[in-house]
């Protein structure tokens, strides 16, 4: 006779297995551009991808950076940005750029058989974009209007806040392209940055998608590999000069509406720290999954807001800590006080084992959600090749998972997160 | 490029669609239940979406669905519109059986206390807030369906019309609401990723199989009738800027002018090469940000054209740019249409690059009444010709066929 089916038993499986980054090939373009081809999957599509060197933190003026990136596309020597946009269409292929604090990309997303042909157009945006004062001008009025949106948000002041008190406005990790920063933007300074920044020998390429190798570097070297390269520069990065926090404890801004942003934390370290990998796990089990004690306090528990995340930033040369979540305005002191409990409670007891193993089998089984396209792919290249950490390195936050202990989040929490030196924002709560 | 996928159905009613991708040792289970907004009744509603978030509280034998989950590896979440529920699971393929253990045990019956109930209530209280209530023109679409459907449920908006019907739900609502709708044989489950057919069948009979099949509470949904006239509202808020909302009546998804209309509104504003970018933002400057898109309603539901006047222009100067550009429709080559079909049809391969969007897609599909949808939707829109197109636009985008709301900044007190 068949066994009664026993819903209240987990049913039996065989351990979660790792995935493996695949590996990539190293090229280089006659010229000695670095190419590194990463094929991938099953699908016709690739992803192309310039990583410039430069960026945020190497900007002479707040938003000259991301600015010239976006005024790129708005036209080129043989293209107004229409024409452009349309050509594009005509192949469904996609030019996008990013703009970080050590890198600016452009990527290319197309079916595979596209690439020949919508390379050059690529390389027209890169090499030869018009900049012209009238679409940057016209483009300045749209952002302004937008600003002017984004200004009624309690987010958008609460983010831009935050980075002022922590860093002071002129690091680059503090610095936000507000109205004032915009209106001192000027045509001289985005033809003088392109000039400065985009040109061979200062970027690198990657592919990531299901190609022919031998295909793509022929069509590469006629796109990017016969041009002479100058050196890369090498202007120092922003990021490191010194920061200069305000130090206050406490920033309110009143705001009108139903709900307040509430903004917590405190600086934390840089990207290369030791113990990278253990405070994102701290940080998971605080407050960076769904089923985190945050979300189980605040949201599960208490029903105070729809969300609550916190975040441990690292860059090149500093990080952060935060907790952020819209709160009801009649919520806001309460949210906080039980912040900075669920904080301590992590530097004073144990994690208990159970919790421990499931915020590492759950962080082991997102990482294969984050391995699934050649998107993810691309930007783990990416993050690869800018901070000059290899794909082995990569995978080590898997030992870190495997072997740490309860006893070592103690510490790790009691040596990096700082409840009683925060900076608390919280903008909103003020009545109509 | 054809996506493969296999089918069956069990005694009780429930579909399953399985499709196999080993590029990666993981599976996505989706669970759509063919229930959205469109099924409540007008004095409760938001209660489709209130039911999502209390499908997470625990059932019969589960008291954690995220951590039961969460120590396997998986993680998952949901999403209701007008007209579906969809759920969603993604762990890794070694643990495919948990995932049915868990959505078998939440289709067989719900278990939560009273307080549970009472937090979900605040949580959509406050995501009410943080996404409708407290964004600048955040409730421009409340205000917007609820003059532009005169009787159809698509009124209101999947988060519900008002913050009191999410005060007053009661678990007897909540248990009323979970038989009628809950059910086998109103659901479709979807299989994608790392695992095989015969698997599949295997635990699908096992642990879905002893779940009855339910008499479903759907009822007869009012037609929407043929709109005469232009329809104009005007709201007020703590806004910058005017902005102009026009909605316009379009046929039901199933129908071949809906994929007529959604082209219509990729032509009028996806991306730079489109009309109402480069006419109404680049050339004359009436407005920084303007956008067409359709709803994706099943029944007949609606498309749209929004954007926001520049400080320094008129509603009027704004209205007759978009006019200029409706009209040009008109004019429309052969060469722009087959542009923007080429664009959707690359599009649609690179979005079938992740497992999650192949499973909510087939889901959806399997929703419009036709699995294989996910596959000839490509076809339809590269055989829908220009005179279509054409007479679509006159149709659709006639005047009378609207509803415009004008969203206007409070008066500038000096």
């Amino acid at each position: 006779m068949l066994k009664p089916l026993d819903r209240t038993q987990v049913p039996q499986s065989s351990p979660l297995k790792n995935v493996k980054l695949p590996t990539y090939e190293q090229h280089e373009l006659p010229n000695g551009i670095s190419v590194y081809l990463l094929p991938f999957g099953n699908v016709e599509v690739s992803t192309l991808r310039c990583i410039f060197r430069g960026g945020k933190g190497h900007q002479p003026q707040t938003g000259v950076a991301s600015y010239t990136t976006r005024n790129m596309s708005e036209g080129t020597r043989s293209y107004t940005g229409f024409e452009l946009a349309k050509v594009l269409d005509r192949f469904g292929t996609w030019i996008g750029s990013q703009t970080g604090y050590e890198h600016i990309s452009f990527d290319l997303s197309t079916l595979s058989k596209d690439l020949p042909a919508t390379l050059p157009l690529l390389a027209e945006v890169l090499f030869s974009p018009r900049l012209a004062v009238e679409e940057f001008e016209n483009m300045r009025q749209r952002n302004l209007q937008k600003l002017q949106v984004e200004a009624q948000k309690t987010r958008y002041h609460a983010q831009r806040l935050f980075g002022h008190e922590l860093f002071g406005n002129k690091h680059p990790y503090g610095m936000h392209l507000g109205e004032d920063e915009l209106n001192a933007l000027r045509i001289e300074h985005i033809h003088t940055y392109h000039q400065a920044n985009f040109f061979p020998g200062n970027f690198q390429i990657t592919v990531v998608g299901s190609f022919d190798s031998h295909l793509i570097l022929e069509e590469l070297s006629k796109s990017f590999g016969q041009v002479p390269t100058k050196s890369p520069i090498s202007s120092p990065s922003l990021a490191k000069m010194p920061i200069s926090p305000s130090g206050h404890a406490s920033v309110r801004k009143p705001l009108s509406g139903m709900q307040s942003t509430v903004r917590v934390g405190h600086l934390t370290f840089p990207r290369n720290h030791p113990d990278f990998y253990g405070m994102q796990i701290v940080n998971s089990i605080l407050g960076g999954y769904f089923g985190s004690r945050l979300m189980q306090n605040i949201r599960e528990d208490k029903g105070y807001t729809y969300g609550i995340s916190s975040g441990w930033l690292s860059f090149a040369h500093n990080g952060f800590f935060v907790v952020q979540s819209d709160v009801g305005n009649e919520y806001v002191e309460d949210t906080i006080l039980e912040i900075k409990k669920e904080i301590r409670i992590l530097q004073n007891e144990l994690v208990p084992e159970e919790e421990l193993t499931l915020v590492k089998n759950y962080l082991q089984g997102r990482s294969l959600s984050e391995r699934e396209t050649l998107f993810q792919l691309s930007d783990l290249l990416r993050f690869s090749l800018v901070n000059d950490i290899s794909f082995e390195e990569l995978d080590r936050k898997f030992e870190v998972l495997r072997e740490i202990t309860s006893e070592d989040i103690l510490s790790l929490a009691q040596t990096h997160l700082k409840p009683d030196e925060m900076l608390e924002v919280v903008v909103g709560g003020a009545s109509k | 490029m054809k996506l493969n996928f296999d089918s069956f159905k069990l005694e009780n009613g429930l579909k399953v669609l399985v499709h196999e991708d080993h590029s990666v040792p993981k599976v996505v289970v989706d669970i759509v239940y063919h229930v959205g907004s469109k099924n409540e009744s007008q004095d409760k509603t938001g209660f489709a979406h209130l039911f999502e978030h209390l499908m997470f509280e625990g059932s019969k034998h589960i008291s954690h669905f995220d951590q039961a989950l969460q120590r396997v590896g998986g993680s998952s979440n949901a999403f209701t519109n007008s007209d579906i529920t969809n759920y969603y699971v993604s762990l890794p393929s070694n643990q495919l059986e948990t995932a049915f253990w868990l959505e078998s045990d939440r289709m067989l019956a719900l278990d939560f206390s009273q307080k549970k109930l009472d937090v979900q209530k605040s949580v959509v209280i406050e995501e009410f807030k943080q996404r409708y209530l407290n964004q600048p023109y955040g409730d421009a679409y409340l205000q917007l369906r609820n003059s532009h459907f005169d009787v159809h449920p698509y009124k209101w908006m999947t988060i519900g019309k008002e913050i009191s019907h999410i005060e007053s739900a009661t678990m007897e609502d909540v248990q009323s609401f979970f038989y009628g709708f809950y059910a086998p044989n109103n659901a479709t489950l979807c299989v994608v990723g790392d695992v095989n057919l015969e698997e599949v069948k295997t635990l699908t009979e096992k642990w879905f199989g002893p779940i009855p099949s339910r008499t479903l509470s759907k009822k007869e949904l009012p037609q929407e009738p043929s709109q005469l006239a232009h329809k104009k509202i005007e709201s007020v808020g703590s806004v910058p800027l005017t902005a102009v909302y026009n909605m316009y009546h379009i046929p039901a998804h199933r129908d071949r002018a809906y994929y007529v209309a959604d082209i219509l509104t990729d032509i009028l504003s996806n991306g730079k090469g489109s009309l109402l970018y480069e006419h109404m933002v680049k050339q004359q400057k009436v407005s920084p940000g303007v956008s067409a898109f359709t709803w994706g309603m099943h029944d007949p539901g609606a498309m749209s054209i929004d954007g926001k006047v520049s400080s320094d222009t008129t509603i009027e100067a704004y209205e007759t740019s978009l006019h200029e550009v409706l009209d040009s429709l008109q004019d429309l080559s052969q060469d722009d249409l087959s542009r923007i079909q080429s664009k959707l049809k690359a599009s649609f391969i690179l979005q079938k690059t992740s497992f999650l969007n192949k499973a909510i897609e087939l889901a959806v599909s399997d929703a419009l009444g036709d699995p294989k949808l996910i596959n000839r939707i490509p076809e339809i829109y590269e055989s829908i010709s220009l005179e279509e197109v054409k007479s679509a636009a006159k149709e659709f985008l006639a005047k009378e066929n609207c509803t415009t709301l004008y969203y206007h900044p409070h008066a500038k007190t000096a």
